[in-house]
């Protein structure tokens, strides 16, 4: 009888977010060899507070497709989280109020979504599909297409403050990602949600409710896509109807390209960290080399099919 | 051409007079079933013979049509798995009922995580793990790595975790099926033994098998079904696999 | 691709008498022509939006005619969306037709389809010139990106290191304030133009872009923003720029003339602005089917619209404008002293 762990090397190569870390640290020296500004604390703090809303969304999104489940609707959300706490804030209503009812808002789109998965049976993608464009229609509709400006300094603060030079944004993601990590890993909801990810058919055999799992997943996305949303709103100090469109894709990869399958059922919220870091160092480099713009989406995507290649071979191999 | 039920002991769990229909089609007609302690009962019959349907039902996933069913001699009404549970009888679903990209505890645990803390939320990792590898080891059931995925087990190991992780529940009755169909002769015989040691360790099993070696290595009592009906109940030690493909095919076609 | 990925159909029709309904209505002829942008999430469009309200009123006021005007389109950038809008005022039955296209050649078809039942197209901002519009009310791309190149000069002088923002690459307006900049420039080899960074309309994206351009050239003179994408956030958010623009290290030429860029071109950190002249999308417009609806006017193929260059020294009357939503006062010169 043995029960004996793989060896060092095998656990290394199962192990994704070792994996994942030796690609961002590829990245993060090749670029201080190439250029003299990457590895300046200026710029490293830049990047990490530009990738700290998409990489907290992505946490939301992680939970939602361990699940087994798609959230279309982050991007939407996160401009309509900005755009209700701004619109309350100019209507004089104090910063605590304010963020407290856009965060509601959004968490309850994400329970929409949830109960529409789970009650209605609605694929996932379908059901956030519309409630991405929902979301997205009052958007406009509430600001006739103008963004919303002259936000009080005091709410500014979460999005332009440093705390010994880190951006606050990216402290509150730091605590956040932990607050998942935790949640996913230490917790009978977060074993039920792997387990309702990685085969939903056996996790209602032994009695677990996948419908209330699922509905708690998106929930949890809408939340932290509205967290997101208000950092960056705070960041910069103006919520545009047409602020984060199309970064569903973005918080999307940033997962995938984190190790999280999209069938489910595996994967963790630091991976989906590195992977949202991956990508704004990417884009960060290709401003700094100069790259020209033209190109940049062709890199990036590159990326993503490479990041998700070197993911599949690896689970293959070992 | 019943043959005589076994009066030495009470039975654990008896069915009298099931039916089942589903709408106009009568899976079960009139079946009788017995389960002594400690008994390993093969349950055989041609595909549509009504075996699914009848463990379903003691399993809490179909509710019959007609019949009692009595445990321990007692009448009960089993309307969920969740029931059945509570009873004492579990059911082994197949590899299809293991969650592929975690790992063995949690696989072994899954769906009855045991907490600690007072908040009652956080999972009691090392109590899994230990509680794991003893039921493992008390089983005879050899895992190479705990902590990998269960994708990179083999299908007998599998099985055996599937078969395992009802172990620590105080199953009295345990059913299979189909325990060793997609597997090997070596891990076929690493099941059968693994069944013989569920006996052992006092737990009556029900097998639906159509592997006539595995049914007699392993059962005490073979019950055959066919369109339904039940056609068959012998010991092993008085019929002979002949008769038992008799009985399921029907003798009247030979 | 952002923006276009995402297709919501919505139709939002304002309609607008520009008349008093008094006695005389019922002589009055109607008349009501279809104004339909880009999209309807764009606020530029809404102040083509009054202008073209105000025309018809005034219209309606000092003519035989009552004139209406119906605002319709497609919330985002979409042509296949804004074919249907056309297909649909033509189903309703309108007496012209001005259109901002959101594709050259897809809008083709269904102009003529118009054309051909009776109802005179003009286009305006974006043009669909194989069409059979009447003619087109715009401005030069190309003389606008020229124009900013050549105020970017007089501020920084005919040496140092350029920098160009824009939004997304290929988009046919913008490459074209790109050309006509970069062939000025041409003209001054100690200028260099370092990089070109996109922002794919986002703001958050533009605010990043700049600061890390900032952070690559530190010696960067000038920026050309050709859209105004990072200047809708507030101050505080690219700190690298706001330093460098305050100290009058990097003198920053955009485009477009929203109040928000006047805030920042009074505050001196922008030194000037390009506009197009949003208002007359709409009031001039609206003029222009008139005459050539009741008038016979002729056209020519391509008509300038003009373009609104502001500085320091004719911010004031911007903002002005701005306030009163009036833009039928001519803008004082840029640099008076000339």
């Amino acid at each position: 009888m043995r029960y004996v762990e793989p060896g060092l090397v095998l656990r290394f190569a199962r192990n994704q977010l070792a994996a994942l870390l030796v690609i961002l640290g590829g990245m993060v020296l090749l670029l201080s060899l190439l250029t003299s500004t990457f590895l300046t604390a200026n710029n490293i703090f830049n990047v990490l507070r530009a990738f700290s809303w998409i990489a907290i969304a992505s946490f939301g999104q992680s939970i939602v497709i361990i699940g087994g489940g798609i959230d279309l609707s982050a991007g939407s959300n996160m401009a309509f989280a900005g755009i209700i706490t701004a619109m309350l804030l100019l209507a004089g209503y104090s910063v605590v109020f304010s963020i407290l009812v856009g965060l509601l808002i959004t968490l309850g789109i994400g329970l929409l979504n949830g109960l529409m998965v789970s009650k209605t049976k609605l694929p996932p993608f379908i059901a956030t599909l519309g409630t991405m464009s929902i979301v997205r229609g009052f958007c406009y509709g509430m600001t006739q297409g103008w963004p919303v400006r002259n936000l009080p300094r005091s709410f500014m603060f979460l999005g332009q403050t440093d705390i010994w030079r880190v951006p606050l944004p990216a402290i509150i993601m730091i605590g956040l990602a932990v607050f998942c990590a935790i949640l996913l890993e230490k917790t009978k909801l977060g074993y039920h949600v792997y387990a309702v990810g990685g085969n939903e058919y056996a996790a209602s055999l032994v009695g677990i409710n996948t419908g209330r799992v699922k509905t708690i997943a998106f929930t949890l996305s809408g939340l932290f896509a509205g967290i997101g949303g208000l950092l960056m709103t705070a960041r910069l100090g103006v919520a545009a109807p047409t602020a984060a469109q199309g970064y569903e894709l973005d918080i999307i990869a940033a997962a995938v390209i984190g190790g999280i399958s999209l069938t489910g059922g595996e994967g963790s919220v630091w991976g989906a960290l590195i992977g949202a870091a991956i990508m704004q160092i990417l884009r960060n480099a290709l401003v700094l080399m100069g790259f020209p713009a033209y190109w940049q989406p062709a890199a990036i995507g590159a990326v993503i099919i490479g990041a998700v290649m070197i993911d599949m071979y690896r689970k293959r191999k070992v | 051409m019943e043959a005589k039920v076994f009066a030495s002991s009470q039975p654990i769990l008896s069915l009298r007079g099931i039916s089942k229909y589903f709408g106009g089609v009568h899976a079960l007609e009139d079946v009788d079933f017995d389960v002594y302690p400690q008994e390993i009962v093969a349950l055989v019959g041609d595909n549509g013979a009504g075996k699914s349907t009848l463990v379903k039902i003691i399993a809490g996933v179909h509710r019959p049509t007609k019949g009692h069913i009595f445990f321990q001699g007692q009448p009960v009404e089993i309307h969920s798995p969740h029931d059945a549970q509570a009873l004492g009888i579990e059911i082994v679903y197949q590899e299809l009922a293991l969650i592929e990209t975690r790992d063995v505890p949690a696989n072994f645990f899954l769906g009855r995580e045991p907490v600690k803390g007072r908040l009652g939320i956080f999972v009691d990792r090392r109590k899994m793990v230990e509680d794991t590898v003893r039921t493992l080891r008390e089983l005879g059931i050899e895992l190479p790595y705990l902590r990998s995925p269960v994708r990179y087990l083999s299908g007998g190991q599998r099985q055996a975790l599937a078969i395992g992780r009802v172990m620590p529940w105080g199953g009295k009755i345990i059913i299979m099926d189909e325990p060793t169909a997609a597997l090997g002769v070596k891990e076929s015989r690493r099941v059968l033994d693994l069944i013989l040691r569920l006996k052992e360790k006092g737990c009556s099993v029900i097998v639906i098998s159509h592997n006539m070696r595995h049914v007699f290595n392993v059962a005490d009592r073979i019950v055959v079904l066919r369109g339904g009906r039940k056609v068959g109940d012998k010991k092993k030690s008085e019929t002979t696999p002949d008769e038992i493909v008799k009985l399921i095919v029907g003798a009247d076609m030979l | 691709m952002k923006g276009k990925q995402w297709i919501v159909v919505g139709l939002v029709v304002l309609l607008v008498w520009g008349c008093v309904i008094g006695v005389s209505a019922a002589e009055k002829k109607k008349l009501t022509f279809a104004w339909i942008p880009k999209a309807l999430n764009n606020p530029v469009f809404e102040l083509g939006r009054d202008g073209a309200f105000a025309k018809a009123k005034e219209l309606s006021e000092t003519t035989d005619y009552i004139v209406e005007v119906l605002y319709v389109g497609s919330v985002a950038s979409d042509a296949a969306e804004q074919v249907r809008v056309v297909e649909d005022v033509i189903a309703r039955g309108v007496d012209g037709i001005g259109i901002s296209c959101n594709d050259p050649d897809a809008l083709v078809d269904v102009i003529n389809k118009a054309v051909d039942a009776g109802i005179p197209v003009m286009t305006w901002d974006a043009d669909a010139p194989q069409s059979k519009r009447f003619t087109y009310l715009g401005v030069s791309n190309y003389d606008g990106g020229k124009a900013a190149a050549e105020l970017l000069i007089r501020y920084m002088g005919e040496k140092g290191k350029v920098a160009l923002l824009t939004g997304v690459p290929g988009a046919f307006n913008l490459e074209e304030r790109i050309r006509g900049f970069k062939d000025v420039i041409k003209n001054y080899p100690e200028i260099e133009i370092v990089t070109t960074v996109a922002c794919y309309d986002d703001i958050n994206l533009g605010v990043q872009v700049v600061e890390e351009t900032m952070q690559a050239y530190p010696d960067l003179t000038g920026w050309f923003f050709v859209g105004l994408w990072p200047l809708f956030a507030e101050r505080g958010s690219m700190p690298l720029w706001e330093e460098a623009a305050k100290s009058g290290r990097v003198k920053t030429v955009a485009f477009d003339t929203l109040p928000v860029e006047l805030e920042y071109l009074k505050e001196g950190l922008l030194v000037g602005l390009v506009g197009q002249k949003y208002w007359g999308w709409g009031y001039d417009t609206i003029q222009m089917l008139f005459d050539y609806v009741v008038n016979k006017k002729e056209f020519p193929y391509w008509t300038d619209s003009g373009m609104d260059i502001v500085t320091i020294h004719n911010v004031d009357a911007m903002i002005e404008a701005w306030e009163k939503k009036d833009f039928t006062k001519p803008l004082p010169p840029p640099f008076p002293e000339e």
